[in-house]
């Protein structure tokens, strides 16, 4: 029984850790080419995609080959800068004896940016695996990883899910060396550290650390680099994906870490001190830690004037608070407290609901499941079909549904404001999770009226008190109240006053700007 | 690791819920019942006593900087004495939650949810307040942080919007043939202040940083500013005679203001509100307190303490359930507040004179 257990168990262990290549470490090339070829191809098992060319090397005898995937290589690299430096100008790359050296032809034939010396199989798979070139020459027991990656992919495009109607328009792509890129363009900062990790026993996607030295705080970055560590999976495309691994409460509905398609948005969270993360093959990065407040700021904010920029962020906070729960205060004011409102405005929300054959409650629900349909088919469906879902949703249903007798009017009004005001929360995971808490307060209103919603706020503010993101109290710097903080919390104050880092993100550097922070007017 | 503690700010903002509660619907009615139209004046010497008293208890807390008032106790009087003194503080807790969440859930349907069960009403809100004091007391900080300034928008308002229906005539005579109510009233309006006492359970988790005295007896002030002022335009708009005859003045105040010309006719719903979030922050002190009482005296460990939450709480939605009448309860109410005053006053004051007395001792 013992020992059928231990099976089980062992068995369950290979099953874990199938799919990775450190076992390949104990395996050392030999100095045959012919067996180490042969080797590779069969780790590889054999892919069409994977390109071997084998030649002589000038005029000696000794033989070559390399190996490379075909999709992940620039070809006109390896056949200009490897194979035919190999072919035609050989009497570099010979010693006094005439034997090929493979340190001359490192040092002195290869003119490529990056060659590294490889001996075992788990760095050449690797290496292959992520695009480089492998070179093996006969009678060497080691070879060369040559870097001549080029990925496809598109170009620099707009940010979809966070557009703005001023400042920079660029935002992430898949390939990670253009998304490093476009942040190194905007920090020309030594300190700016890229840091990278393997993720996934599978993908062995590279993902990226970012920070910059001496502002983000030292304890911050090694938790995240713990957490990253610590993750064992076979897969991840992500970013947002590696981040559900690394948040302490994975089923918080409201997002613990901020994603983003916008490099400037990056680079202004470094410069705060927060930890930014990007990997290979996704669109998107996360940034670490978050707070709710930060949730709700656009790009737009640093663009206007401080008061303009301080009111639409208000905005912002109330259409939160109405996406939240104005349907919830609708039913809750008309079941429960109607003497609230003027007589002729509960006439009117009386007469308009005359013939309609459900409570309000189930009203309410009937709309929201028809918006979040409407949502969902919009989100799916081709851009173009998309625009015709709209119409069809948003006109044909609403106005077929109120004429049948089916909704009131005011219904249709309540709902559509709430759906605006959801739009209007810049963080499309926050302003989903206010989609989601719409319902227990709808169910909270009918039960217990205003008494009710007041419940479920101060329940919502316990549980917001009580979340953090990577051990930032969520609702920082408004509680805990940090009024040096606050100046970029409900407002966006003026920049020239805004000369510290938030200190609340604990950076190692408080200094954003010189405390006068701004140039001196024109001494006429 | 980044160390929490409550700030300054925090210091006063808990300081503020802790007296605040169910006393905000009803001081008026009290102090007026007693002190007739010079009410205002017993509780405003009240509120100064207070801050004196205030002071003892900052003392005790500040002489022992790394425990909170249970583990004083234990430690000023030992295990069998100490655990004797806690015992009373922790049953007026728990006694206190009760008949606060009963108060409170009695005005709620006289004047919001006339249909709904009183039971269920306590019900909801003991589950949110159980949540929240389970999260611990950094938690609370952040619930009062968030509170309090839409306890001050609205009190504030309240006060700025009733004013033009006060009749300051109604405050007159001033101390004429009265004092004797007045001096009858100083006792019951200091009582109003108790909430201060919160000071020794929170002082062992704040930066402990110059100026939390000061930010702590703001905290005490704000109440004593609001108390006075609510009783005198409550005076001035309703007069004594039916001031007496309202068991929650400050929700009829919130209700008698109109806006005849706005969206919306009436604002009780919405400052309702605000009173159900005072009322819980008050409700989630009152518990911590009781959860850090029990949990000493019963020997359990700061780790696990918030488990007793779950006792506690059924123990207070009995308790709060017990008693039919409703008028009945609130002089259950006003007889355990002016018990355990009267308890704190002898009691607080010689542990911080031993304490005093066993710190010079160790010096020499």
């Amino acid at each position: 029984m013992l020992s059928l257990l231990k099976k089980l168990a062992s068995s369950k262990k290979d099953r874990i850790y199938e799919g990775r290549t450190e076992h390949l470490k104990q395996f050392r090339l030999s100095a045959n080419i012919g067996d180490n070829t042969t080797r590779l191809l069969d780790i590889m098992n054999n892919s069409f995609d994977i390109k071997t060319r084998t030649f002589k090397i000038g005029r000696t005898n000794t033989r070559a080959a390399v190996i490379y995937i075909s999709e992940l290589v620039n070809d006109f690299i390896i056949n200009n800068n490897i194979i035919k430096s190999l072919i035609l100008e050989s009497t570099f790359v010979t010693d006094k004896n005439g034997k090929v050296d493979l340190d001359l032809i490192k040092d002195s034939m290869l003119s490529l940016a990056e060659v590294k010396e490889a001996e075992t199989f788990d760095e050449i798979v690797l290496g292959i695996m992520s695009g480089d070139t492998f070179l093996c020459i006969q009678g060497f027991a080691k070879g060369l990883l040559i870097s001549a990656r080029q990925y496809k992919g598109r170009t620099v495009g707009q940010p979809n899910l966070e557009p703005s109607v001023k400042g920079p328009q660029e935002a992430f792509v898949e390939m990670l060396s253009v998304n490093l890129g476009l942040i190194r363009r905007r920090i020309r900062d030594p300190n700016l550290t890229f840091e990278i990790h393997k993720l996934g026993r599978r993908t062995k996607a590279d993902v990226v650390l970012m920070y910059i030295k001496g502002i983000a705080h030292k304890d911050l970055i090694d938790k995240i680099r713990e957490k990253l560590l610590a993750i064992d999976i076979d897969r991840v495309t992500t970013a947002v994906e590696v981040s559900k691994l690394m948040i302490d409460k994975p089923n918080s509905i409201f997002p613990l870490v901020q994603v983003t398609e916008r490099p400037d948005r990056v680079v202004a969270a470094m410069n705060e001190g927060r930890v930014a993360m990007i990997i290979e093959g996704a669109p998107d990065g996360i940034i670490i830690p978050v707070t709710l407040p930060i949730l709700m700021q656009s790009p737009d904010d640093y663009f206007e004037s401080w008061l303009a920029a301080s009111v639409i962020r208000i905005t912002r906070y109330v259409c939160f608070f109405i996406s939240i729960l104005f349907p919830a205060i609708y039913i809750s004011t008309t079941s429960f407290h109607p003497g609230m409102l003027p007589t002729r405005l509960v006439l009117s929300i009386t007469a308009s609901r005359t013939g309609v054959p459900f409570p309000a409650v189930l009203e309410a629900l009937l709309m929201e499941f028809t918006l979040e349909i409407l949502q969902e088919a919009g989100i799916r469906l081709p851009r173009v079909v998309g625009q015709t879902v709209s119409i069809v949703g948003g006109l044909v249903i609403g106005q077929a549904a109120v004429q049948a007798g089916v909704v009131s009017p005011i219904m249709v009004i309540v709902i559509s404001i709430t759906a605006l005001s959801s739009f209007a929360i810049p963080d499309y995971s926050l302003s989903m999770a206010s989609r989601i808490i719409r319902i227990p307060f709808i169910l909270l209103a009918v039960t217990f009226g205003s008494f009710g919603i007041a419940m479920g706020l101060l329940f919502l503010l316990a549980y917001f008190s009580s979340l953090k993101s990577f051990g930032l109290s969520y609702l920082t710097p408004v509680a805990p109240f940090r009024p040096r903080d606050s100046r970029d919390a409900l407002i966006r104050g003026p920049l020239w006053s805004m000369h510290r880092r938030p200190e609340f993100l604990r950076p190692e550097d408080t200094q954003r700007q010189a405390p006068t922070g701004r140039s001196k007017p024109n001494e006429s | 690791m980044r160390v929490e503690r409550l700030s300054k700010v925090q210091v006063m903002t808990i300081t503020v819920g802790a007296i605040f509660g169910v006393d905000i619907l009803m001081v008026q009615h009290h102090m007026v019942k007693i002190a007739r139209q010079d009410g205002w004046i017993s509780l405003a010497i009240g509120g100064l006593l207070s801050i004196g008293f205030a002071f003892i208890y900052y003392l005790l807390a500040v002489l022992h900087p790394d425990l909170d008032m249970p583990e004083i106790k234990l430690k000023l009087c030992g295990p069998f004495l100490g655990r004797l003194l806690l015992f009373p503080t922790a049953l007026y807790a728990v006694l206190y939650a009760g008949l606060s969440a009963r108060i409170f859930a009695q005005a709620l349907k006289m004047f919001l949810l006339d249909r709904t069960p009183i039971y269920a009403i306590i019900a909801l809100m003991l589950v949110v307040v159980a949540y929240s004091v389970y999260k611990g007391i950094y938690v609370i900080g952040s619930i009062s942080d968030v509170i309090f300034p839409l306890c001050v928008f609205t009190v504030v308002s309240m006060l700025l919007l009733s004013f033009q229906q006060v009749d300051l005539d109604r405050l007159k005579p001033v101390l004429f043939e009265n004092m004797d109510n007045v001096i009858r009233g100083i006792f019951p309006g200091f009582r109003h202040f108790m909430g201060f006492g919160i000071i020794a359970y929170i002082y062992c988790h704040t930066y402990q940083a110059k100026g939390t005295y000061k930010w702590f007896i703001a905290g005490l002030l704000i109440p004593i500013a609001f108390y006075v002022l609510l009783t005198v335009v409550s005076i001035g708009v309703f007069s004594v005679g039916s001031l007496e005859g309202l068991i929650f003045p400050t929700l009829t105040l919130s209700k008698s203001i109109e806006f005849p010309a706005t969206f919306l006719e009436r604002l009780e719903s919405f400052t309702a509100v605000i009173w159900i979030a005072l009322v819980f922050e008050s409700l989630i002190v009152f518990f911590y307190i009781s959860i850090r009482d029990f949990s000493v005296l019963f020997g359990i460990s700061r780790k696990y303490d918030r488990y007793t939450i779950i006792v506690l709480i059924i123990a207070a939605y009995i308790i709060s359930l017990l008693e039919p009448h409703g008028i009945q309860v609130l002089n259950y109410f006003r007889i355990l507040v002016s018990t355990y005053t009267l308890y704190s006053l002898i009691i607080v004051p010689l542990l911080t004179g031993y304490a005093l007395l066993k710190r010079r001792r160790s010096k020499q």
